[in-house]
């Protein structure tokens, strides 16, 4: 090897004779710089077997413990889930039981969950309208990117001309569009104990803020609601009967609009688009079974079997009913997914802070990492053989 | 000449019909019919002038050309009568048709008052040629511009890409039919999950579009059509440039003699330089500096001139006898003489100085005086050397440099070579006061190759004496001495193998008395014998004939009087350089124009042929038919070496090629018999080759060896076709004549520069562009396929985890750069290391780094990180988005493209998917110093 370099050194000696150029004459010379050298300073990893074990042993060592730590964690979550009531639920509303076996420490996060539901499909998840939802003012169905449920009569139909409507109307508009809005998830749950009392469930803040400061809104110009079933009652309820007496005022001022009455659907309700149930649900989920919040529990369950009313429609004060969305008779179903063979299912579930739920992937993925960082170490290698 | 006016006209300006009056030294602007030269003797106008056409073809030696005999009867001798003469001669010229063939020439003269007369290309002056030894010519212009002979030759430079684009494409056709099988397994999946899952049930899913086979193909295509990255010949074309740039910043291939820096003229092909298999060099000016050197000699016995040569030096070391430290000092006095730069005489021994120039001593000299005088008076006389007054001063013109060394090397002793008149040698004795000595030189046996040696019959114009001076190779002169001088014929051949060595040419110098009558008995015939048309055409084609016979007649019981060593100069680290070429696993052929001998010391002094290489020599003279050659060549296939470790080598020459390179079946036959022997050479030394026979063998071995990869190198517009055929031209820049250089891809100062410009830059570039392109596929192919393995939850809807925008810039600028300037300045192992192990090199001839199973390779590894992204995503998040709820769509994706980015970044510092066959081969070549075989078919 030195040899060689050292032939290579006197043949670089070699090449300065012959027919010189004198040096300031040298013009085509190029600069002698680091970059134009390509003789910048480099790091120059080199996997020796010292280097490569250590790096190995250390990740290990450190990675094993980690996955220990998280597992162990992710362990301590309580998780109830109920049977698929969708199969047992005949009447509405429908009891279901949950039996908890570990004591569950507030906060406690209640969840609906749905089986091969395909909320990520693609005709599905571009199905909405992002203006309307955020709460844009005059959008005509012409306007909107929704494929499906854009108007509330198509063009030419009987309908229309019976109202009196332009096809491309504000009245004929369906807000929100789409088929993610229209197929929204409205059963609704209330936790009590097996005695009867009841388990509070708070349905505030449980979307993300920036959606419910954001992206959804309730239109300015009264259009929020229009001709969408699953806000029918809110958009034609009274201002008085408002539960948050501060909102009765912006109700009244926002009720005459052109597009007939607007009910809780203004902007800063906290209704329609606003409404914390329909932002979750329109966050698509990535897969066809997932779970969304519906509410949180602020006490502590101890173990014993707690029971589920699972209702649609809204209830009636004067008759303990539960009406169908425009008050028109009695809703009898609850959310139909098993046309389609989907499931239906509640689920309490306390959560590890900066974790999330009962997922051993990260701990065991910790784990299996730093167990093979041990066990693949690579051995020292063999003495070179000589040849 | 305007109106009987010369004026001063550049060559653009010259038109056909125009009479050009050309100066010595002159390039010829145009194609010329002579019409009459310069006479220096008025009384005998001969019509005669010399050329020098080695832009033409590469041959160094001065051509004769002739006046057609109608000018230069008609015209006279001075110029005022030849212009007169001419002006007054009305008349035309018919030629053929302009074409490329530089050795013939088909016209017809017609002058009023003469019988027609034909033209031949001895009477015609070709552009591009020098005039020589000729104070000046008029010439008659036939062609012009574009018509011109050289012009014809030279084509039009075709369109070179790398080979890296050849199997873009191919990869490209591979990734589109993986598409196209992805988006029909798609498609299918969708139909599968219309019916397996019930799509048409889920109410919540009908928007009153339908299912569509093709439509769904299509959107998967368009889906997945990021496979392909728009960005891919973008990347690679800037890569290219910049890498272009930095090889043009080199100080490693920076000459500073003629203050030359490299050039990329073809940028695209900065790859290609890594994966060469074959070097086809031209010889004079690339591998030599065409300069010869008188660096000893062995006169009576003694020899003389110290000190060794660069090849002397290496074989020294290759043997090594000497210590280290005496061979370093052996290396210090080699580097202080080579300031002798181009001196044709290099000659360090005071002790022939002391002998020669001693004072004249009463009585008789030595006998070792007078040897060591005759034999400079020899190298004085027996040449066929011309004076030629160019500028005022006295300058030798030579037919070859060797001549030219031996000329010098005598006057340098003492015994200056004046002139030549009318037959007449006049020497000027300087050793002891100063002398003239005139000898009239009674005959010229001239040098033939079959001959291999060249004698001149002196009579001596004081003493009368007659005597044959005699020069050649050791191998035909040897077997003519004289008896009984045993003794002295062992020394020197004892010298004579020390002197060959060290790389030098060696010539034995031999003399013979003559008595009058024998040699005027021999000089009736041997008038007869050239006299007689029938023997001189027999003569010109080597065939037995009565001129040979009596020049061996002559030529016999010749007295040794020594030999002379001259040392033709190759460039600089010439040698090294091959010799890592060699290492490297390329092969390396010598084409060259000029003859035989010379071509093969070349070889030798290049290293590329040794005493043990096995030689073939295929030429017209021992094979004269195709069928004999292909018998031959087969033979050679099949025999092994009888020594360990001893290589092929081949010498064939150009009447040899032009035999071979016919189209036709037979043809192809010997053609396939010369190709397997070449893929077992280790050397092959083309002579005597046309500029298009170079062409034809480039072309021959590009079109028939698999896998070759072929460079041509030259510096004279003779290589233009070789380095316009070859995958890669490189032209030597900053000597004479631009026209190699404007035709090739690279240009380089100096042959050694090679071993930089492949072994360091080439090997890096062609390992950087494979590593960028298919680092391009696979973060492509990764990205693309992890949205791909998204949809198997989505019912194959073709639906997108993440926004558009994320796609495109994860393309265009989370993932380009790092790799970009990875491409531009990575290396895998330092310049210094490429340099002394230049078997690294052979990874790229194995095309190591870029090939089938290497794409693959990156595909798949694409596919598995896609896999385990999507899967990691998919699963590891769940329950674990906004307050335990399952992932919404875009977290996940979000998830994905992030680790994508990381996967995809942190991979660029450890770009090869499998290093594991690359350490083994490191591992090999480290071990394994020695030439791993060539042996492709």
């Amino acid at each position: 090897f030195w040899c060689t370099l050292q032939l290579g050194a006197g043949v670089m000696v070699l090449s300065i004779r012959g027919k010189k150029t004198p040096l300031e004459e040298r013009t085509n010379r190029p600069a002698d710089t680091a970059f134009k050298q390509q003789k910048l300073r480099v790091w120059r990893p080199i996997l020796s077997p010292t280097a490569a074990i250590a790096t190995f042993a250390t990740t290990g060592l450190l990675f094993l413990p980690i996955g220990l730590v998280l597992a162990a964690v992710t362990n301590q979550v309580v998780e109830v889930e109920s049977i698929n009531y969708a199969a047992v639920c005949t009447t509405n509303p429908c009891y279901i039981n949950l039996t908890v076996t570990e004591k569950m420490v507030a906060p406690i996060y209640l969840y609906y969950k749905l089986s091969n539901f395909y909320q990520n499909h693609r005709n599905y998840v571009r199905d909405r309208e992002d203006a309307q939802l955020a709460g844009e003012s005059s959008l005509t169905p012409s306007a909107l990117s929704c494929t499906a449920a854009k108007t509330r009569y198509p063009a030419g139909s009987a309908g229309l001309a019976e109202a009196g409507w332009e096809f491309n109307s504000m009245q004929n508009v369906v807000s929100p569009c789409g088929l993610i809005a229209s197929s929204v998830f409205n059963d609704s749950f209330r936790l009590s104990t097996a005695g009867g009392a009841p388990v509070p469930i708070s349905e505030s803040e449980i979307a993300w803020e920036t959606d419910r400061r954001l992206k959804f809104q309730n239109a300015a110009d009264g259009s929020t609601g229009r001709n969408f079933a699953a806000f029918n009652y809110w958009r034609s309820a009274s201002c008085d009967d408002l539960p948050d007496t501060s909102l009765r005022q912006p109700c009244l001022d926002a009720a005459d609009s052109t597009l007939g009455p607007v009910g809780w659907c203004f902007p800063g309700s906290g209704y329609c688009a606003e409404d914390e149930h329909f932002i979750i649900w329109m966050r698509t989920a990535g897969l066809p079974t997932f779970r969304k919040l519906f509410g949180t529990i602020a006490v502590d369950l101890e173990p014993g079997v707690y029971r589920v009313q699972v209702s649609n429609g809204v209830l009636d004060p004067n008759t303990g009913l539960y009406m169908k969305q425009d008050l028109s008779g009695p809703q009898e179903d609850l959310y139909p997914v098993s046309v389609f063979g989907g499931t239906k299912a509640v689920v309490i579930s306390t959560l590890v802070v900066g974790l999330g739920g009962k997922n051993p992937f990260l701990g065991l993925a910790y784990i299996a990492l730093g167990v093979a960082c041990i066990v693949r170490n690579p051995s020292p290698p063999r003495p070179p053989t000589a040849t | 000449m305007i109106d009987g006016e010369f004026v001063d006209s550049v060559w653009t300006d010259v038109q056909v019909g125009d009479v050009l009056k050309i100066c010595n030294r002159e390039n010829i602007p145009a194609d010329v019919v002579l019409v009459a030269s310069h006479e220096p003797d008025i009384d005998a106008p001969r019509g005669a002038c010399h050329v020098e056409t080695m832009q033409l073809d590469g041959e160094t030696n001065l051509k004769g050309k002739m006046v057609p005999s109608v000018f230069s009867n008609a015209l006279g001798a001075s110029l005022e009568l030849q212009l007169a003469n001419f002006a007054k001669l009305p008349g035309h010229v018919e030629v053929e048709a302009p074409n490329a063939s530089t050795n013939t020439f088909n016209g017809m003269l017609h002058v009023q008052g003469y019988p027609p007369a034909p033209l031949s290309i001895t009477n015609v002056l070709l552009r591009g040629s020098t005039l020589r030894n000729t104070d000046y010519v008029l010439g008659l212009v036939v062609n012009t511009g574009r018509d011109t002979k050289v012009m014809q030759g030279a084509r039009k430079p075709p369109s070179k890409e790398s080979s890296i684009y050849h199997s873009i494409q191919l990869m490209m056709v591979g990734i589109v039919i993986l598409l196209i099988i992805l988006c029909l397994a798609a498609s299918a999946g969708t139909e599968s999950a219309y019916s397996a899952i019930g799509l048409d049930s889920h109410w919540y899913l009908q928007d009153g579009t339908s299912n569509n086979f093709f439509l769904n193909t299509l959107y998967f295509f368009t889906l997945l059509s990021s496979f392909v990255s728009v960005t891919l010949n973008a990347s690679i074309a800037l890569v290219q440039k910049v890498i272009a740039q930095f090889m043009q910043w080199s100080l490693d291939m920076y000459d500073q003699d003629s203050d030359t820096a490299a050039t990329v003229r073809t940028a695209s092909l900065v790859d290609e330089l890594g994966i060469i298999t074959h070097v086809f060099s031209d010889k004079t000016g690339t591998l030599t500096q065409n300069v010869m050197q008188f660096r000893k000699a062995s006169i009576n016995g003694v020899s003389y001139g110290r000190g060794t040569t660069e090849i002397g030096l290496a074989r020294l070391k290759r043997l090594g006898e000497l210590p280290t430290d005496e061979v370093e000092a052996l290396e210090a006095g080699l580097v202080c003489k080579a300031g002798a730069g181009k001196e044709l005489v290099n000659f360090d021994d005071p002790a022939l100085d002391e002998i020669l120039r001693k004072p004249l001593q009463v009585g008789l000299p030595s006998t070792q005086e007078a040897c060591c005088r005759e034999f400079f008076l020899h190298l004085a006389l027996c040449h066929t050397v011309v004076t030629e007054i160019f500028e005022g001063k006295t300058t030798l013109s030579a037919s070859s440099p060797d001549e030219a060394a031996l000329v010098s090397a005598a006057q340098h002793f003492g015994f200056e070579f004046v002139d030549r008149h009318h037959d007449t040698v006049t020497v000027r004795d300087t050793t002891q006061g100063e002398r003239l000595l005139r000898y009239d030189v009674l005959d010229v046996l001239e040098f033939t190759s079959a001959r291999r040696r060249m004698s001149v019959i002196v009579r001596n114009c004081d003493t009368r004496a007659i005597s044959l001076l005699c020069k050649g190779a050791d191998s035909v002169m040897l077997p003519l001495l004289a008896p009984d001088q045993d003794e002295l014929k062992l020394r020197t051949e004892q010298h004579m193998i020390d002197h060959s060595n060290d790389g030098l040419r060696t010539l034995v110098i031999t003399s013979k008395e003559l008595n009058e009558e024998t040699y005027l008995a021999w000089s009736r015939e041997y008038r007869r014998a050239t006299s007689d048309i029938l023997e001189l055409e027999r003569n010109a084609r080597e065939e037995p004939n009565k001129i040979d016979q009596l020049c061996n007649e002559l030529e016999t019981r010749l007295k040794l009087l020594g030999s002379t060593a001259l040392e033709d100069k190759l460039q600089v680290g010439v040698p090294a350089c091959i010799a890592d070429l060699v290492r490297g696993g390329i092969a390396t052929w010598v084409l060259t124009g000029d003859k035989e001998e010379t071509a093969i010391n070349i070889a030798f002094a290049c290293q590329l042929l040794d005493a043990e290489t096995d030689l073939l020599v295929i030429s017209r003279r021992n094979h004269s038919t195709l069928e004999s050659m292909r018998a031959a060549l087969q033979n050679g296939c099949q025999t092994h070496p009888n020594k360990e470790g001893a290589r092929k080598g081949l010498v064939v020459d150009g009447d040899a090629l032009e035999l071979l390179m016919k189209t036709g079946t037979e043809q192809a036959g010997a053609q396939l018999a010369f190709l397997h022997y070449t893929q077992q050479c280790a050397a092959v030394v083309a002579c005597r080759c046309a500029p298009t026979q170079k062409a034809e063998l480039v072309k021959l071995v590009r079109r028939n060896v698999r896998g070759a990869a072929t460079l041509s190198i030259g510096d004279g517009a003779n290589d233009v076709a070789m380095i316009q055929a070859a995958h890669v031209g490189v032209g030597i820049s900053g000597q004479e004549g631009m026209q190699a250089v404007n035709a090739a891809d690279f240009a380089i100062a100096q042959f050694r520069f090679l071993r930089e410009l492949l072994l360091v830059h080439g090997r890096n570039n062609y390992r950087r562009l494979s590593v960028l392109v298919y680092y391009i596929f696979y973060k492509n192919v990764m990205m693309v396929l992890s949205v791909y393995w998204f949809n198997t939850y989505n019912a194959f809807s073709g639906s997108k985890w993440n926004l558009e925008v994320g796609y495109q810039l994860y393309n265009a600028l989370f993932t380009l750069f790092p790799i970009l300037w990875i491409a531009m300045t990575d290396r895998d192992v330092s310049d210094e290391n490429s340099r002394v192990l230049p078997q690294l090199y052979q990874l790229g001839i194995r095309r190591h780094y870029f090939n089938a199973w290497a794409a693959t390779r990156w595909v798949l590894q694409g596919i598995y990180e896609s896999l385990a992204v999507s899967f990691v995503c998919i699963y590891g998040l769940l329950k674990m988005s906004n307050n335990g709820e399952d992932p919404d769509l875009y977290l996940i994706g979000a998830a994905t493209l992030t680790l994508a980015v990381i996967i995809v970044r942190v991979f660029t510092t450890h770009p090869s998917p499998c290093s594991r066959r690359l350490r083994a081969c490191h591992v090999c070549t480290t071990l394994r110093p020695t030439p791993c075989t060539h042996s492709r078919t």
